[in-house]
């Protein structure tokens, strides 16, 4: 009954997504879905290596930033197809995620914080000083667009590029609950939730470690790629703290390991981004306030919501509301 | 001979611009290492307190603003920074700690904290751009090169500071219980310290020297709100090569990352210095995954 | 019956929501110097560390010399004079000997006092003296021991809690261990003390409770000295 109506709810979920487009045909309103598509593709891939992986890997959306500026590069500059963008941006993205993840496989907890934070960081200072290449502080702008024929992605409200988006998420949202059930998935979640023991019952830590990392690799650069040639250009902001926090709070915001949870935070988060547009900067203070307070009172995101409104109902107070408290 | 005054010439003028930057991330990582050696987490505002520091030694320095000198403007600038430290330690540290995933969600409450931090300092002072007067004018000679008196100045100031922390971590009441809360927190409760009370005394240290280093940039560089983001970058990789939290570590790291860098940038230009540094660092973790100092 | 020191009512508590304690209550009178013995894992060290305030009592009271201390902060406990001296002797590892003497002393009032009171613990335990400078890293187990006991001395303690004190110790160690504590039990210094081996706590305790399941099961009273012979009995009939 559960899994019937698990279905029936994704089938909705990607039914709405697909007739949207049909039925509204508004640029503004089109190009918030294709934010809010690629933001859900980053942050549920992006679930398997810090939710499900329980690695603190802080260079996910720097792969998103590789992929972009990969495709951007080799398209623009060196004449590349631009339908070699995706598998360039996911290659690149890829290999990053590999460089990034051999220094991580030997350490643990703040220190993978700090190596993939940096990674990401130091992509963007090479980037700001590769300025011939990569258009510095300017950006890499002209990126070539997609076209088939005389039929550019952009027509129509860029309509192309909106159902190209949204396949990458239904295969994205597959892979993850793929992943999720699969052998390989429980291994990770196995090292997460007991590394020591699971080694001991013979998983190889480095190599599931670096398959997770290249798997939930592989989005990132494929949107980066796709974003890359929707906006035609790539920023340095890309690289930037404040893109980091926000996608972290998307996740947070839908609670991490579970495969809907992130791409529900996605939506409600672009959308709510959207409304407080008028505030300027000022949302972003907004935003930052956000993410505290979720964090103090839904440690679980919007999945903690329910129950924390049950507890409230029975008006239980005895049991602590934050089982996560420690002696 | 020409060649060996030539080498002479190289090694003087890498040594002059090793020995500013690694003045300055020694200022930038002292506090960085000092919360997470007390608190055991990672504090991402430091880089915006630095920047938030510069701002207002400008404002209240400058003839733009209140016009009240330098000398306050430095003053006011590290109070404010510590007062912030202090804020930050009671909304985005304290409520959290004692929870199994205290490290991410700190790193999580801390970036936030940082974004509000740096978008507050966009509405507050716009975007134009801003510079804070030299501490003093004029040129200073050593080693055989000519630095700015500012520079002589962070020269002097990194080691006299990390002296002064070190004395008052040894020698104060306070310093010995914010050792003893790093060390074990449970005897230390057990002893009768107050041990949030070290933490936000840690924390408000922590961002004064953050406040301080952000005031010697503002005034070699334009101060915007990213102004400590690369510099944070610089003193996450100083305080992970030192060992984390260990104090000489931290300064021998700053050092070694000060001269590297100026080496590279003398050889290998600016363009590529960055990428060096980082497949350096990398490489080092990879052999010694606990730093120079750093424990098991 | 004299006036209570210490009066535990009803203390209920454990770790996040799984409890230890059910309910433990008793009193340890003005005078009276109290040994706890009773298995591992049945709520000992919990119990001190909800007496000290690092561990939140979920419900139940605990009084000190009178006064409602229940969920206070741990530092006014101990300003009050309850001292817990936890097992395991972790100390401050990288600092002196010295230096955790003396943030045994932290607060106000044993601060004032610290060098006349660092004397009487050197003249306790005189290799201590010896050591002042060394990290108690360095140190044996014995000598850690000491430390421990020796840093919550220096709060001026009104009733200390040993917990465990002779854990992994030799006899002989032991032998001179229970020689310094009957010394400061002389000086004025009420205590509890948890030991697994009841022959240690034949001198120095005048009543005895056996806790288990978070609980105090049984107790024997001190009047007519302590046969070693019901303690046993005790500790074994029960467990």
């Amino acid at each position: 009954m559960e899994t019937k109506l698990r279905t029936a709810a994704i089938v909705a979920f990607f039914a709405i997504l697909v007739a949207l487009p049909l039925v509204n045909g508004d640029s503004y309103v089109r190009h918030i879905s294709i934010i809010a598509i690629m933001y859900a593709v980053l942050v549920s891939s992006w679930n398997i290596s810090l939710g499900y992986g329980g690695v603190f890997n802080f260079a996910h959306m720097a792969f998103f930033a590789v992929g972009a500026y990969a495709t951007g590069i080799l398209t623009k500059t060196f004449g590349f197809s631009p339908w070699f963008g995706m598998p360039i941006g996911i290659a690149a993205s890829v290999a990053a995620s590999i460089l990034v993840c051999l220094p991580v496989l030997r350490l643990k907890g703040i220190y993978v914080i700090l190596v993939t934070f940096a990674f990401g960081q130091l992509c963007l200072q090479i980037v700001l000083n590769q300025r011939e290449l990569t258009g510095g502080n300017f950006g890499l702008v002209q990126i070539p667009p997609l076209e088939i024929g005389t039929f550019s992605f952009r027509d129509h409200q860029n309509i192309g590029y909106y159902y190209l988006a949204l396949a990458i998420l239904g295969l994205t949202v597959a892979v993850v609950s793929w992943f999720a059930r699969s052998r390989f998935g429980w291994r990770v979640v196995a090292l997460r939730d007991n590394e020591p023991y699971a080694v001991s019952r013979g998983v190889p830590l480095s190599r599931t470690r670096l398959l997770t990392f290249a798997l939930s690799a592989v989005f990132p650069g494929a949107i980066g790629a796709v974003y890359a040639q929707y906006v035609r250009s790539a920023s340095p902001d890309m690289f930037g703290f404040s893109f980091l926090t926000l996608a972290l709070s998307m996740l947070l915001l839908g609670g991490t390991g579970t495969v809907w949870g992130p791409i529900a935070g996605a939506f409600v988060f672009t959308i709510l981004s959207e409304v407080m547009a008028p505030l300027g900067p000022g949302r972003y203070l907004v935003t930052a306030v956000l993410i505290v307070l979720i964090l103090r009172f839904f440690p679980k995101g919007l999945a903690g919501i329910p129950q924390f409104v049950a507890q409230l109902m029975r008006g239980s107070r005895t049991g602590q509301l934050y089982p996560t408290e420690s002696a | 001979m020409g060649t060996l005054d030539s080498i002479q010439l190289v090694f003087q003028s890498i040594f002059a611009s090793g020995l500013v930057l690694a003045s300055l991330y020694v200022l930038m990582a002292a506090g960085l290492a000092l919360v997470w050696n007390t608190l055991g987490i990672f504090n991402f505002t430091h880089g915006a307190l630095m920047a938030a520091a510069a701002y207002v030694a400008w404002t209240v320095a400058d003839p733009r603003g209140l016009a009240l000198g330098l000398a306050v403007g430095v003053v006011a600038a590290i109070l404010v920074a510590a007062l912030l430290g202090f804020i930050i330690n009671y909304l985005l540290v304290a409520p959290f700690l004692g929870q199994k995933q205290i490290v991410l969600i700190a790193v999580m409450t801390t970036l936030s904290g940082a974004f509000f931090i740096e978008n507050s300092a966009l509405l507050l002072w716009g975007p134009r751009i801003k510079q804070l007067d030299k501490f003093v004018e004029g040129n200073v000679r050593i080693a055989g090169t000519t630095i700015s008196g500012h520079e002589a100045i962070i020269i002097l100031l990194a080691p006299l500071l990390m002296l002064g922390l070190w004395a008052f971590l040894r020698f104060t009441w306070t310093g010995s219980a914010i050792r003893a809360v790093a060390q074990n927190r449970d005897f230390a409760e057990l002893s009768g310290v107050r041990v949030q009370r070290m933490y936000a005394i840690a924390f408000a240290i922590a961002a004064a020297l953050a406040g301080l280093a952000g005031i010697m940039l503002g005034a070699i560089r334009f101060i915007t709100p990213g102004l400590g983001g690369e510099p944070l970058l610089k003193a996450l990789i100083v305080v992970i090569l030192g060992g984390l939290g260990s104090m000489p570590g931290t300064v021998l790291g700053a050092y070694l990352v000060g001269f590297g860098e100026a080496t590279s940038t003398y050889f290998l230009g600016a363009y590529w210095t960055q990428a060096v540094l980082f497949l350096v660092f990398i490489g080092f973790l990879v052999l010694r995954p606990n730093g120079l100092f750093g424990k098991q | 019956m004299s006036e209570l020191i210490l009066d535990v009512r009803g203390l209920n508590s454990g770790y996040g929501r799984v409890p230890v304690l059910h309910g433990i209550s008793f009193g340890v009178a003005s005078g009276e110097n109290v040994g706890l013995i009773g298995p591992n894992g049945h709520g000992k060290s919990t119990l001190f560390r909800t007496l000290s305030g690092l561990l939140r009592a979920w419900s139940g009271t605990i009084a000190f010399r009178g006064e409602d201390i229940t969920n206070h902060p741990p530092a006014e406990i101990v300003e009050r004079g309850l001292i817990h001296v936890p097992q395991g002797n972790t100390l401050f590892p990288d600092l002196t000997v010295q230096e955790n003497l003396w943030l045994g002393a932290f607060a106000k009032g044993p601060r004032a006092q610290r060098l006349r009171t660092v004397e009487r613990v050197f003249a306790l335990f005189p290799r201590l003296a010896e050591r002042r400078g060394q990290r108690c890293r360095t140190l044996s187990g014995g000598e850690r021991q000491m430390v421990a006991i020796g840093c919550g001395l220096m709060g001026l303690p009104k009733l200390l809690i040993l917990d465990e004190p002779t854990l992994g110790l030799s006899p002989k160690l032991k032998t001179e261990l229970r020689d310094a504590i009957a010394a400061i039990i002389a000086s004025g210094v009420q205590t509890i003390i948890v030991e697994q081996d009841p022959e240690f706590l034949h001198t120095l305790a005048t009543r005895f409770l056996l806790v288990s399941e978070g609980t105090v099961h049984a107790e024997i009273s001190g009047e007519g000295g302590l046969e070693h012979k019901r303690i046993v009995d005790m500790y074994f009939g029960h467990s």
